[in-house]
């Protein structure tokens, strides 16, 4: 399928003027995002993520390198860009919270150059899609943090846009909400849309995405298809406590469902193969008055870690 | 045809957000106090043929100052509240929302022009009819256009400006006289002259004036240009450093100079 | 163990705890220049704008009239700021931690503004001493310097009135933006500022004289009219009457923030 969002050595330098510091937020990103893929970018904060989305969506300049959207360059052609590209970029702001949904909708509609009576439409349509239908004349700030998220789509999407980006789309949010969510944006990929999102949240990740990407510190750390991630996604496969007891651990470590067993800060983390023995691992440790003995799930660093051990760096 | 709709837009977008919060309109309560002194001078004093002036003048202010309240926040608030970067990144330029939602503010600031009336009539029991109504109200719409435009440079300013407090507290009293709100600046020290000649509001007070007194300055289609030209040439700045601001944005990442 | 300090040294002492805190505060936004060139000088313009209205609409005699009244309402105009500094102290949310302390919230209160008071009449002395010569109006000598020796009294009876209102604004918070224009602009209008009182209608006379400015402003202009001093010294009395009244009423409505709050729980921050 052919590239839609094409990503080639791209850097972005913020330079603070009062400090004459420089940040370095992108360090020479390459990607590309195919047709009616659905791409999750995970990093942690401040890894360069909303960069760039950002660099992407024509709101903020690279410093060098290259990003295209369906051809057209970010930075020489924004207009092009922006008449394809929808932004989700979400939260609490973003919104004129005094006034409707519909009000809301109706101005971006405007700005998008839709004409009154499309405008109309659309904003009615989009609203009841998103399920605000029935508050759809209330005024945002009544509006809780799910609903807000789903306004946020509903204006991304009001010029019909072929690719979305999304900035970090379900924090904050319950997670109901957050299912609901996840539903609209699978909806997106049956109209064939394209969907770029970022996210620290690996079970989203895994969930709604194709294709995953780590950055970490400006650079891309991996790109995968979600399926071989899943494979380091298993949330059932740690468990965590905290012992002294030298021989004990020495036996947690022998038992032979227990893959290794690693020091961790405040106690160590034990890796099992199989799902199912995670409750035997427990029970095993309880029943040795281990009680601290609880499931964990892996964090981005374990996925690094585990990720970078067994695979080269590539981008 | 879109640039007409999204204007259109910015105005639905203002005219809504003030009915929710209408703190914009507080000059509305005020006006009636800046008439009750102004009036009150003239009656006082010994030339009763200067209502006209003193009824006229709180109105100016008005507009003027509805229209500065709103100028000094309009960009910042979006910016506060998350909206600039989703402006940037949509098919309109920001001036134009700017422009637009500064419009809708500058023509309530008319509604202060009714207020003194009211308080001239009602309070004081003038009789001011007015003159030349045609000329009036035209000249009433050029400036509210001529300020929507002023504001529209003045937001942008205050945005780049360092020295934001200054730069406020300069922009009333100072203009008032510049302007000719009241006392006509054809009695101003010469010297003044060309720099009030700058200011709409000096044209503008003239033909208002002579609209009601029936004294109208000769041409006086001159005047409603001029008053129009400047407006222009003060949103055509505006636009351009809204713009700057813009682009300033994408490369910086940041909106302000600060 | 009882408390050596007798109240009243206690709240002399918070006051000007609070003074220290204000003035603290003004350094922040201001440098004596931006102060000077920024602040005092659209204040003064704002002086000359009447001025001119007043020789405009009549002669020199009046814009006279108008500037000496309008350089002392400076003083009013920036006591009224209080009413901000105040509602800022409570949005601040200091007031839940004030009630509970031994000593009351009052002078704290009070003490908010005193910069604001200090700038007012500093602004209305340097304005005294520019103005009437720069206009062409000098005011008689040494009848000036005697009426600019109680500018200080009336910007401190405004004060007292720019507290009382601050008391209701920190109570009710859509007072707090109308309240500062609504302080000082009917004082402008009506107290003998631009036109003397007796333009206004003889039923609203003998009110205005219960609002600050009034007195003290006839007392000044009795001063350059070279009146005689007990004309002076009656006016003045009654301003300072008026101004502990306005004190006392200030007081009231700063403390019932507090037993009104602890009543039905909006004692929290400012909202």
């Amino acid at each position: 399928m052919p590239a839609v969002v094409e990503v080639r050595d791209l850097v972005r330098v913020y330079r603070s003027k009062r400090k004459a510091e420089e940040k370095v937020a992108l360090r020479g990103v390459t990607l590309t995002v195919d047709d009616g893929e659905i791409l999750g970018l995970l990093g942690p904060n401040g890894a360069g993520k909303t960069t760039l989305v950002k660099i992407l969506s024509t709101v903020l300049l690279p410093t060098s390198g290259t990003a295209k959207i369906l051809d057209k360059d970010v930075a020489a052609a924004p207009r092009a860009v922006r008449e394809n590209v929808g932004v989700v970029f979400g939260g609490e702001r973003g919104l004129y919270p005094r006034i409707s949904a519909r009000q809301n909708l109706d101005f971006w509609a405007a700005l998008y150059r839709l004409d009154r009576r499309t405008a109309r439409r659309r904003c009615a349509e989009l609203l009841d899609r998103v399920g605000l239908g029935d508050r759809a004349d209330d005024a945002v700030e009544t509006f809780s943090r799910g609903m807000k998220q789903r306004l946020h789509l509903a204006r991304g999407l009001i010029h019909g846009p072929r690719i979305l980006f999304f900035d970090e789309p379900t924090t904050g949010m319950d997670p109901v909400a957050a299912r609901e969510f996840r539903t609209l944006v699978h909806e997106l990929r049956k109209e064939g849309r394209t969907v770029f999102l970022t996210t620290h949240d690996m079970a989203e990740a895994e969930a709604l995405c194709d294709r995953v990407t780590l950055i970490d510190h400006g650079s891309l750390v991996l790109d995968e298809p979600t399926e071989h991630i899943g494979r380091y996604l298993d949330t059932r496969e740690c468990v965590d406590f905290s012992c002294d007891d030298r021989a004990l651990l020495d036996e947690v470590a022998a038992l032979p469902f227990v893959e290794v067993v690693e020091a961790r800060a405040g106690g160590h983390r034990a890796l099992v193969r199989d799902p199912a023995a995670v409750a035997q691992l427990l029970v095993w440790l309880i029943g040795r008055g281990v009680l601290s003995a609880r499931r964990s799930e892996p964090s981005l660093e374990d996925i690094y870690l585990r990720l970078v051990g067994t695979r080269a760096m590539s981008v | 045809m879109s640039a007409l709709n999204a204007l259109a837009a910015a105005f639905r977008l203002q005219v809504a957000l003030t009915r929710r919060s209408p703190g914009h309109l507080m000059i509305l309560l005020t006006t009636p106090l800046f008439s009750v002194i102004f009036l009150s001078l003239v009656t006082h004093g010994q030339r009763p043929g200067l209502l006209v002036n003193a009824v006229l003048a709180p109105g100016l202010i008005g507009v003027w100052l509805m229209s500065l309240d709103l100028a000094a926040s309009i960009i910042e608030e979006d910016r506060l509240g998350g909206r600039t970067e989703l402006l940037v990144a949509s098919l309109t330029p920001m001036s134009l929302v700017v422009f637009g939602r500064i419009s809708v503010i500058a023509l309530a600031g008319a509604l202060t022009f009714v207020e003194s009336w009211l308080v001239a009539v009602v309070g004081f029991g003038a009789d001011i009819p007015i003159d030349r109504p045609l000329v009036f109200v035209l000249a009433v719409l050029a400036t509210c256009f001529a300020m929507a435009g002023t504001a529209t440079l003045l937001a942008a300013i205050f945005i780049v400006s360092r020295a934001r407090h200054v730069f406020q507290n300069a922009l009333t009293y100072p203009f008032y006289i510049l302007g000719g709100v009241l006392v006509p600046v054809a009695l101003l020290p010469g010297w003044l002259e060309p720099l009030s000649r700058v200011v709409f509001l000096s044209w503008s007070a003239d033909l208002l004036r002579g609209s009601m007194s029936g004294d109208l300055p000769d041409p006086w289609p001159a005047w409603i240009a001029a008053t129009v030209g400047l407006g222009a040439a003060a949103l055509a700045g505006g636009v351009l450093l809204i713009n700057r601001m813009v682009d300033r944005s994408r490369e910086t990442a940041s909106v302000t100079n600060a | 163990m009882t408390s050596s300090v007798a109240p009243m040294s206690g709240w002399l002492r918070l006051g000007y705890q609070s003074l220290l805190f204000s003035i603290r505060e003004m350094r922040a936004v201001h440098t004596w220049r931006t102060w000077l060139f920024g602040w005092v000088a659209r204040l003064l313009t704002q002086v000359t704008f009447f001025a001119m209205i007043g020789r405009f609409v009549a002669d020199e005699g009046t814009m006279r009239f108008v500037l000496v009244g309008n350089l002392v309402a400076l003083s009013c105009l920036e006591s009224m700021i209080v009413v901000l500094t105040m509602a800022n102290e409570r949005r601040l949310g200091t007031l839940p931690l004030l009630a509970i302390a031994p000593t009351s919230h009052v002078p704290v209160y009070l003490g908010r503004g005193l910069h604001w008071l200090a700038s007012g009449i500093a602004s209305s002395l340097i304005g005294w001493s520019l103005l009437p010569p720069l206009l062409g109006v000098p005011l008689p000598w040494p009848e000036a310097l005697v009426a600019a020796a109680l500018i200080p009294v009336v910007g401190i009876c405004c004060y007292c009135y720019g507290c009382f209102l601050a008391g209701l604004a920190v109570r009710y918070r859509s007072l707090q933006v109308i309240a500062v224009n609504i302080g000082y602009l009917p004082i402008m209008a009506f107290c003998g500022v631009n036109v003397p009182i007796s333009f206004w209608p003889s039923w609203l006379q003998p009110l205005l004289h219960l609002f600050p400015l009034t007195n003290g402003l006839q007392a000044i202009r009795a001063v350059l009219a070279g009146g005689t001093w007990s004309d002076v010294v009656r006016h003045l009395v009654f301003e300072v009457l008026v101004g502990v009244g306005w004190l006392a009423l200030a007081t009231v409505s700063i403390k019932r923030v507090v037993t009104r709050g602890r009543a039905d729980g909006t004692l929290e921050f400012g909202t």
